[in-house]
Parts: structure tokens; C-alpha cells; sequence
């Protein structure tokens, strides 16, 4: 009984000495700002911030690499009590939140029916997903699985709903979408932005069925090219003198003039043009290639987009469609 | 071949965590992700060698020499914990690259019950010094190949669809379960 006391003692003697001489040997040293900040921190680990992890997140706002804002989810008090340990200013920021752009899911219709990993991604590599619609939600939830802050659920339309008490604007569900349905921004910036991808067609052009570029148009009617003009419509729709009086204008209601006052009267613009060829007498001519004396034909069995198709399909007569 | 023998029949036949069901903690926390798992497998492999080697010397030279056998846990325990805050402090200090690689599962298994497992049984086994290092070696690697593995697997189950009662850590244990039948066929190999 006592040797074992003593033994026991013994063991754990050396090994104590040994540890605390090899703390002092051993020892390596930190900034003690890397831990008041760490303790700062969400300490969940997430990697939202763009780091491996909290503790290399502090290290980088003590080295000066990242701003105390750096971590996604501490909120203002814990960003104040970063800043207040580093010296400097807050700053005013604007939390970033995960927004979801597509709410069509169930609603397109499936081209085929899919056996494959439960994946959104995996789903993609085959023919662009299952949906008709090549951009919307394909429903299986990767940025469901991606969230680390249960913030996003499957809603029961088949597209994802997030939750904003909950999200902490991390990125992952962002990142893990192969349709890049979800972006992860401020609120101002979503509702100052109309369009979301590359910023690159105006609205009007975006929602116009038949994809005239309308600002084109206009701009060229503003310098008095009317025929310029004529031809820029007839670029995409052959038929401005009827559209101009029938088409519901669905690029009016997008219209940004309209956020300040009214939106420019686009179809009646179109309208004023194709009158105004029609009046001068003659037709404008439509340039074309010289014949080569060769037919083509377009042999889409899918669904397709053209508004502009002339050659029967299987699902779809050029009467209806023109 | 005495080597040998001892290294196939640590790694596959009496593989630590499918055939002993030591250390299934680690196994099924850590084999969520291929990156962690293999981060877990090199720490286990760096550990338990170094266990292996500095349990054999406290068991020859001070626990068999004192007559304190019955002492051998707790001892160990000890021993081994305190060897991997050491060698934690050690590599911080020398060798800051392997200690960011290794650095947050070396706590994890100071004295994880597949280390301390392995240790027992080299000396159960009376093993000499270097046989003591190659078993401990064949332990940590069997252990290593097992984890990866079944994260491996996991990782394809993550994408199937599994009903939602089999989710996760039930759906782990039946995977554990059919993995551990198949290296039932590497026993009665040496």
C-alpha cells in the first residue's frame, strides 16, 4: 500500500517537473490579444469569416490582416468589444443575410425522372437538373445540409426558405448551390439592385418575352434614327406595328424610371416607330445574306424558348406561336 | 517475419477498432470528413508509437522491477498524458508545421482507450522492445486504415437516401457493423 503511494507519487512528480520545465523551455510566445479576442468571438467555428477557424480568425485581427468586424456572427456588441481590445473604430456595418432568388421550384414541370445521388450538385451534371427550368431550384437541399445554423429549411413549394432571425450570413449555403439561386448580402444592396446577376441587361430588356433591346431603341429614337430603330425591333420581333398595340408591356412594370416617378412608355415608343414606317410609304429592307439555295430547319423536340420559331415541332405549331 | 507477422496481424487481423472494438469515440466522431479523419489517423499513429515505446520502458524498468504490476492504469494513464502534452509543447515549439496539422486532435487522444488499449496489450503479450514498437505501429495503422475507411464510406452514405429514423449515427453503426464483418475474414490469416 504505501509503495504503491509512493510509487504513484514518484511517477507523478517526474512527469509534473518535466512538463512545467518543458512549458519553459518550450515556450512560445503569443500576442495576449489573440486570446481576449478569440473569447470575442462566436466560437462556433464556422469558417464564415473566411478562416480555418476562430482562434486563426484572432490571430488575424491581431496581426492586422482582418477588421474586428471579421466574424459573421458575434453581432454588434462582440465586434464593439473586438475593437475596444484592438484600439480602433467599429465602423457602421450592415449585417449580411442569405437571400433566396428563386421561387419557382415545384412549380417546373420535371424533364426526367431522377434516381441519382440526392445531391444538387450531383443532380446538375445531368442534363442541367431535372427541371425545365435551367436556373431555378432543383429542391434537394444542398445549402439545406450546408447550413451550420439550421437558418435554411426546404419550404413546402420545393425551393428554400431561410430564416433570418437565424442566418448569419456565413456563405456556406451560397457556395454549396450549383444554380447560384442564393446570394448572401446586405439588405440595402438587394433592394438597391434589380438585377442580381453581373448587373449586365437592363430590367426592361430582362423581362421583355421577345429580348429587344430596348434601350437601344430608345436611345436611338432620342437621336432621331427612326429607321435604326425600326431595325433594332425587328432584330427580335418581326411584327412591332401589332406589338405596339397588344403587348401587356411586362418591361414597363420593371421599368427603374419607375421608382422615382413613372416608367418610360416603352411599347408606346415601339408603337410611334413602326407608325411612323408604316406612313412613310415604303418598308425598311432587312439585310440579308445572299441565297445559297440550302434550307434549314431546327429539329428541337424539347421544350424551347423561341419566341420566334417558324418551323413546326412536335409540340408546338408556328401558327400559335407567331 | 516475426516483425511481419505482428504487423499484418495488428492491422488487419486484430485490427484496434473492427476486430478489438477499441476507440469507437473517435471512430465515429471523426469519421464525418475525410480531411478529419485522416488528420485523426496521422495523430494516432504519431501517439500511439510513442506511447507503445514509453509504456514498455515504465512497465520493464520501473513497474516490473518494483513489483508494482497492479499499478499498470493507472501509471499509464499518467504517463501517457502527460507524453502527449510534452510532445504537444515540443512540437509548437520545434516543429510549428506539424503542430498545426496535428495540433487540435493531439488532446483528443491523450488517453483515448485505443492508445491505451494498444499499450496493454503489447504488454500482455510480453512482447520485446521492438516488437512492443512494431505491434504499437500495426495498432495506430490498422486504426488509421479502419477510420479512413469508414469515412470514406460516410462520406457516399451522406449522398443516398437514407430514411430519416437511420439518419446519421444509426445509419454510422450499421456501416461500422458490416465493415467490422468483413474483416472477420482476415482472422485464422497468421
Amino acid at each position: 500500500m504505501i509503495s504503491a503511494l509512493f510509487f504513484m507519487l514518484g511517477i507523478g512528480a517526474v512527469c509534473g517537473i518535466v512538463l512545467s520545465l518543458s512549458s519553459k523551455v518550450f515556450y512560445v510566445y503569443e500576442d495576449p490579444r489573440i486570446a481576449l479576442v478569440e473569447n470575442n468571438l462566436a466560437a462556433a467555428n464556422c469558417g464564415g469569416c473566411g478562416y480555418a477557424g476562430c482562434s486563426s480568425a484572432a490571430e488575424a485581427v491581431v496581426t492586422g490582416l482582418a477588421p474586428p468586424s471579421v466574424c459573421v456572427i458575434s453581432g454588434k456588441e462582440g465586434v464593439e468589444e473586438v475593437a475596444k481590445i484592438m484600439g480602433v473604430d467599429v465602423g457602421a456595418a450592415e449585417s449580411l443575410l442569405s437571400y433566396n432568388m428563386c421561387e419557382g421550384g415545384n412549380r417546373a414541370d420535371d424533364k426526367y425522372y431522377y434516381m441519382g445521388i440526392s445531391s444538387c450538385k450531383a443532380m446538375t451534371a445531368a442534363f442541367g437538373g431535372k427541371r425545365v427550368c435551367g436556373v431555378g431550384c432543383l429542391g434537394f437541399g444542398d445549402c439545406v445540409k450546408a447550413c451550420q445554423f439550421d437558418a435554411v429549411k426546404l419550404g413546402p413549394n420545393g425551393y428554400p426558405v431561410v430564416d433570418d432571425d437565424k442566418c448569419v450570413g456565413c456563405g456556406a449555403c451560397q457556395q454549396a448551390c450549383p444554380k447560384d439561386i442564393i446570394k448572401v448580402t446586405t439588405l440595402s444592396e438587394q433592394l438597391m439592385k434589380f438585377n442580381q446577376e453581373q448587373d449586365a441587361l437592363a430590367p426592361c430588356a430582362q423581362t421583355c418575352p421577345a429580348e429587344i433591346n430596348i434601350p437601344r431603341y430608345i436611345n436611338q429614337l432620342r437621336e432621331g434614327k427612326y429607321k435604326e430603330a425600326v431595325q433594332t425591333i425587328r432584330m427580335r420581333n418581326p411584327l412591332p406595328l401589332s406589338c405596339g398595340r397588344v403587348c401587356p408591356h411586362p418591361c414597363e412594370d420593371e421599368c427603374r424610371r419607375g421608382i422615382e416617378d413613372e416608367a418610360v412608355s416603352i411599347n408606346q415608343l415601339k408603337r410611334f416607330v413602326s407608325d411612323f414606317e408604316m406612313n412613310s410609304g415604303s418598308r425598311i429592307p432587312i439585310k440579308c445574306a445572299p441565297d445559297t439555295g440550302k434550307k434549314s430547319g431546327c429539329s428541337r423536340w424539347w421544350p424551347c424558348r423561341s419566341f420566334l420559331c417558324i418551323f413546326p415541332t412536335a409540340n408546338r405549331t408556328p401558327g400559335v406561336y407567331l | 517475419m516475426e516483425f511481419f507477422e505482428i504487423f499484418i496481424a495488428g492491422v488487419f487481423i486484430n485490427n484496434i477498432l473492427l476486430a478489438q472494438f477499441l476507440g469507437n469515440c473517435p471512430f465515429l466522431g471523426t469519421s464525418k470528413k475525410m480531411e478529419t479523419a485522416v488528420g485523426m489517423a496521422m495523430a494516432v499513429i504519431f501517439v500511439l508509437v510513442m506511447a507503445g515505446m514509453i509504456t514498455w520502458i515504465v512497465d520493464t524498468y520501473l513497474l516490473k522491477a518494483l513489483d508494482v504490476e497492479y499499478l499498470r492504469t493507472v501509471s499509464f494513464i499518467l504517463v501517457i498524458a502527460s507524453l502527449v502534452q510534452f510532445v504537444e509543447m515540443f512540437l509548437k515549439k520545434s516543429i510549428p508545421g506539424l503542430y498545426a496539422g496535428l495540433g487540435i486532435f493531439l488532446p483528443l487522444i491523450t488517453t483515448n482507450c485505443a492508445v491505451m488499449g494498444a499499450c496493454l496489450l503489447n504488454i500482455s503479450k510480453e512482447y520485446s522492445f521492438l516488437s512492443a514498437l512494431v505491434s504499437s505501429f500495426s495498432y495506430a495503422v490498422g486504426f488509421g486504415l479502419a477510420l479512413i475507411l469508414f469515412a470514406g464510406v460516410r462520406e457516399r452514405i451522406n449522398l443516398a437516401r437514407v430514411p430519416k429514423p437511420l439518419q446519421d449515427t444509426s445509419i454510422g453503426l450499421v456501416t461500422a457493423g458490416i465493415i467490422a464483418l468483413t474483416f472477420m475474414s482476415f482472422k485464422g490469416m497468421v
